[in-house]
């Protein structure tokens, strides 16, 4: 029998950051969020791994989009499947790399992995993707700690 | 190596291939730090990808992290692509070298 893993957030604190991620979502189908890619020059080959892993990222970013859906939206809860996590820890992180050189990409990498940034010092924006950055990292930190001990 | 030489007198090329290409050897599968990716997921993502007990997947884990980097296999070609391309799938930052020591 699959396993579940359910949480719940409140609904109108995580609404506008999920809100500022899902913009960006589509971005993240048509571009790889890390700098990888195949180990030669072989055009043909580089082609198809870069394809295949965009391929690969499309259906992690799917997984949260469906994570955080609009039923989540309206009451803060949501299922993780067993067959569904390893989908979503990776989604998670393509998000979080991606915030990482974007939104957040002017604060020192210190100061982001400790958590002792000063909120009043950064912009809204930089605010939301923050708290989306920690809410991303306490999901994968949650669902290994569930199922992959 | 293989050599080549036609029988045609003197107007026949002299060739000479190399079967030793630039992929075959040992090759080193890297995994680069990366300054997002939190520790518990490379430990568990080298524990999924590589196969390792969770004692050498924290040792490979922390490598990365002081260091910088760490060989996370090493072997044949095929499937040290293989191994890349799934690390690179788990979106860790990996590559390949070739390992010359072994040469």
């Amino acid at each position: 029998m699959s396993r579940q893993l359910e949480f719940r957030l409140d609904a109108d604190t995580i609404r506008p950051i999920v809100q500022y991620v899902r913009g960006f979502l589509l971005e993240l189908g048509e571009e790889l969020a890390t700098p990888n890619g195949p180990p030669g020059d072989d055009e043909i080959m580089s082609d198809f791994w870069s394809r295949d892993l965009l391929n690969s990222q499309r259906k992690d970013i799917a997984a949260i989009s469906e994570l955080f859906d609009d039923d989540f939206m309206e009451t803060g809860r949501a299922t993780v499947d067993e067959e569904d996590a390893d989908l979503v820890l990776k989604g998670c992180t393509v998000i979080r790399l991606k915030l990482r050189e974007s939104t957040l990409a002017s604060i020192d990498d210190e100061l982001l992995e400790s958590g002792e940034l000063r909120l009043s010092e950064l912009t809204n924006e930089q605010e939301s993707g923050y708290g989306a950055y920690v809410l991303f990292a306490s999901l994968q930190e949650l669902i290994i700690s569930r199922m992959n001990p | 190596m293989v050599s080549l030489i036609g029988g045609g007198g003197s107007f026949a090329p002299e060739t000479s291939i190399d079967s030793t290409t630039e992929l075959s050897g040992v090759w080193n599968v890297i995994v680069l730090n990366d300054p997002v990716n939190l520790m518990s997921y490379v430990t568990m993502v080298f524990k999924k990808v590589l196969g390792m007990s969770r004692g050498d997947a924290e040792v490979h884990m922390m490598e990365v992290h002081e260091l910088g980097r760490s060989v996370v296999w090493t072997g044949e070609r095929e499937k040290a692509e293989t191994y890349l391309y799934q690390l690179q799938e788990w979106h860790l930052t990996a590559i390949l070298e070739k390992n010359e020591s072994s040469a």
